[in-house]
């Protein structure tokens, strides 16, 4: 639930993608420091983790980066000790946390008693008011609770308790275990939606990841119409979740999946697994590891089966994908190796299991592929700019690849691409262009040559609104529609899935084709809260552009608007309208994102 | 003053050099002593305390500065609205105002409210004598000066971000930034297009706050890269103290796209 629920408010008619970002600014910032320790040693920076904390009733402020607990308190500190009291308060932001009112602290050095408890994890120091016998000051050191430091000056807001009375919770539940660097997972989780309008129910308990790692964010499920996500399970090092999903495109509309991160070092490890409620199931492995500065592996694999539950599969195909980049002068290198298998599973005597949508193909291709790049370069003092980009791919089957019968293919390729800057225009605009130019070299044979040359003119014309007018050339051949099918990068066609045949899309059906789209866009933004943009296209595309088959829509406007809800939340909405092009009006998608900042 | 210009003059008479080094002494204006805050008046008034409460037990009434105060034996705990004794103890993080006998140093009424009171003396600056410690006071030498970005806290600061793009970037793709704060969702903060290679976007952010971000073009497919194609670690983002802050920055390569 940290990420998306979609609003029940689309209409049915309409295919959506909706996607709800609940408030999330864990870094936020917190109460108004009056002192400030000095910097954390490195010693210290290891945050000490995890706290457990139980109460009459828990709550996380999201847009504050606050947990408030009341009623009983009972808090479990890193090093064992236990703290009860009327009130805890833990500001994720200052990575502290304070026990107020009627406060034991039982350690091993025996139990007292006091009014107050803090504890400035960052720094390791425990702040403690004792009342017996008489009212004190004493500071710990690295929970050594046994050697107070009597009387020690303390920082000012050491105790003070964040007035919270006009927020709204963002999770509410009785218990919290909290890794201040990384992660909070409540128990049970009650959800404050729409500005305290809605609760839920009591929910499974829920991992909330506020990370800085932006590794817990990969994404290895394939998309969705709509996604749900629930925190399950997590740790500094890893995050379990469920998936709710809706996908107009699949026989059944609605399902669940799986995702499981992994992080480690510069690493990561995300596998998912999706419908994993029905027969038809997509299994993903992402890895990657940062070998040096310059240096770094990533494998992906993805395993597509056909099985109830987990039982025997009908049919079994997927592909494993290696690439290792390695920087250098001014340039970089990709070796990327792919295998892939039509069928994992051993021929069935029928030849088919049963059922002609289950065949079985024996295809198995290693493909290899090795490219250089090229950093952008400057062309002197000119302000214009060049990039370069070469390398060689081979493509091994024992039975054939694609349609061709071939056993081996070689591609050699080579891409340049020239840029401008930005020159001035009339009437105080800007300009600029790209061209890049790619051809490969198949010993098919074929040759396969994509064009695409990008202008633009700009204008800003008040502050607050900008109008860009576009021109985009794109244009294809190639002598045969023979190319090589694989997810590999380094190969020199166009990879999976971008391109389902390996060639140019723009060709589409063709083997020589031209789109040149006109485009003219106005962007209003008078403030950060409302942001509008609309695009109106032309698109002439040739040989023949055939609705629903060939080149983009002739004629599009699309529109989006970006506007603040609530403090933290923001609307997004998106869409297009095509003039009736092949029966086409509205766009099939219309999205609506709501998201935090 | 006289003294040292005998001495001045002494040395001198003695053929010391170093006499010449001496300054010329300069007359001191007198300088009024300072109150005498743990002095108390001849004739005591009470004292109104205010502050936020975080505990009231075992005969003292203690704050959020962490002083506490001695409770009189039946002290009365009041609203401070209707003015009626408290139904119920009183929970920490409310405000009081608390009558201060000033000859016997404890605390003889409290009037609670769920709002700051500002009526009084903060007990910061209440005599120490009155404040209850045990241990006698030890200066923190790791108590700093807090560091000037942090000096507006309380505000906001309209951040704007200006991206440059990779020129094979398609014209027709957006630029979404994600953050830390946004639970690193690729689609978190979509940013607006400015000319051909350039996006921009307005944020107000809370002033002292710190975010990670990174910009993609909607996917964790599409992420940027750095220079080598190597996943790049998020740039850090502390908002500092100031009505304004402009970033400007570009990403070099896009991971599905060469």
């Amino acid at each position: 639930m940290r990420a998306r629920i979609a609003p029940a408010c689309v209409g049915a008619v309409v295919s959506f993608t909706c996607t709800l970002l609940f408030p999330a600014l864990a870094h936020a910032a917190g109460e108004p420091l009056e002192q400030h320790a000095a910097p954390p040693t490195a010693a210290a920076s290891q945050l000490p983790a995890p706290i457990r904390v139980s109460a009459s009733r828990v709550e996380y402020y999201g847009d504050q980066a606050l947990i408030v607990a009341r009623g009983d308190v009972r808090l479990i500190e890193p090093d064992g000790s236990v703290v009860r009291g009327d009130v805890f308060v833990m500001n994720l932001a200052l990575r502290r946390l304070l026990v107020a009112g009627h406060v034991s602290l039982q350690s091993p050095a025996g139990e007292i008693a006091g009014a107050a408890f803090a504890d400035f994890l960052v720094f390791r120091r425990q702040y403690f008011v004792p009342l017996e016998p008489d009212a004190d000051r004493w500071t710990f050191f690295d929970y050594d609770y046994a050697q107070p430091k009597k009387g020690r000056q303390m920082p000012g807001d050491a105790f003070s308790i964040p007035d919270v009375s006009a927020s709204k919770p963002y999770i509410v539940g009785k218990a919290v275990t909290i890794d201040p660097s990384t992660y909070l997972r409540m128990t049970p989780a009650t959800f404050v939606l729409l500005d305290g309008a809605l609760w839920t129910i009591p929910l499974p308990p829920y991992t909330y990841n506020f990370s800085s790692n932006p590794h817990f964010g990969v994404n290895a499920l394939p998309g969705a119409s709509f996604d749900v996500p629930y925190n399950v399970a997590g740790s500094p090092v890893s995050l379990d979740a469920i998936h709710f999903r809706y996908d107009q495109t699949l026989p059944v509309t609605t399902y669940w999946a799986l995702e499981h991160h992994t992080v480690f070092g510069q690493g990561y490890v995300v596998a998912s697994l999706s419908p994993a409620s029905e027969p038809p199931k997509q299994w993903n492995v992402l890895t990657y590891d940062r070998l040096s500065p310059d240096s770094a592996l990533r494998l992906n694999t993805q395993l597509f089966t056909y099985q109830s539950g987990l039982s025997q599969p009908l049919s079994s195909s997927g592909y494993a994908d290696m690439q290792y980049n390695q920087g250098i002068r001014q340039s970089a290198l990709l070796v990327d190796l792919t295998q892939s298998y039509a069928s994992l599973l051993a021929q069935p005597a029928l030849g088919f299991y049963g059922d002609p949508s289950h065949p079985w193909i024996p295809n198995h291709p290693f493909d290899a592929g090795f490219q250089w790049q090229g950093y952008q370069q400057h062309v002197g003092h000119t302000g214009f700019a060049y990039r370069l980009t070469t390398g060689y791919g081979d493509s091994h089957d024992g039975y054939g690849i694609d349609a061709s019968g071939q056993q081996q293919v070689s591609s050699y390729y080579g891409a340049a691409s020239l840029f401008t800057p930005t020159i001035p225009g009339p009437f105080k605009t800007g300009i600029n262009a790209a061209y890049t130019i790619t051809q490969t070299y198949l010993s098919f044979p074929n040759i396969v040559q994509e064009q695409i040359t990008t202008a633009t003119i700009s204008r800003r014309v008040t502050r607050s609104i900008v109008i860009i007018g576009s021109d985009v050339v794109t244009s294809a051949t190639s002598r045969t529609d023979f190319s090589i099918v694989t997810p590999n990068q380094a190969m020199g066609v166009v990879p999976l899935p971008n391109s389902t045949n390996g060639l140019p899309v723009v060709l589409g059906p063709f083997l020589r084709a031209t789109d040149r789209a006109y485009g003219l866009t106005t962007v209003w933004t008078p403030s950060p809260e409302f942001q509008f943009s609309m695009a109106a296209t032309q698109s002439n595309y040739s040989p023949q552009q055939i609705p629903n088959l060939a080149g983009p829509p002739r004629y599009q406007i699309s529109g989006d608007v970006r506007m603040r809800l609530t403090r933290v939340l923001f609307l997004d909405a998106q869409r297009a309208y095509f003039f009736n092009w092949g029966g086409q009006t509205w766009s099939p998608h219309f999205q609506i994102l709501i998201t935090s900042q | 003053m006289l003294v040292s210009i005998i001495a001045a003059i002494a040395c001198i008479g003695f053929g010391d050099a170093r006499a010449l080094a001496l300054p010329t002494p300069i007359p001191q204006a007198s300088q009024t002593p300072p109150p005498d805050v743990s002095a108390p008046s001849p004739t005591p008034l009470p004292l109104l305390v205010n502050g936020q409460v975080i505990d009231i037990e075992r005969g003292f009434i203690v704050f959020t500065t962490g002083d506490a105060l001695r409770l009189a034996p039946g002290a009365q705990l009041l609203d401070d609205t209707s003015g009626k004794p408290l139904a119920s103890t009183p929970l920490p993080g409310m405000f009081a105002a608390a009558t201060l006998d000033a000859t016997s140093g404890l605390v003889t009424t409290v009037r609670f409210s769920h709002k700051p009171i500002e009526r009084g003396t903060a007990v910061a600056q209440i005599p120490r004598q009155y404040v209850v410690q045990a241990s006698t006071p030890v200066p923190n030498p790791e108590l700093a000066p807090p560091p000037a970005k942090y000096h507006s806290l309380s505000g906001e600061t309209l951040v704007r971000i200006v991206v440059e793009v990779p020129p094979n970037t398609p014209f027709t793709d957006d630029v979404f930034m994600t953050t830390d704060t946004g639970g690193w969702n690729p689609q978190a903060v979509k940013m607006q297009r400015q000319d051909a290679l350039h996006f921009f976007i307005e944020l107000r952010l809370r002033t002292g706050s710190e975010f990670h971000y990174l910009f993609t073009r909607g996917s964790w497919n599409s992420a940027e890269r750095d220079r080598n194609g190597l996943e790049r670690a998020p740039r850090d983002l502390v908002i500092e103290g100031s009505d304004l802050l402009s970033i400007d920055t570009t990403v070099y390569r896009w991971a599905d796209l060469p």
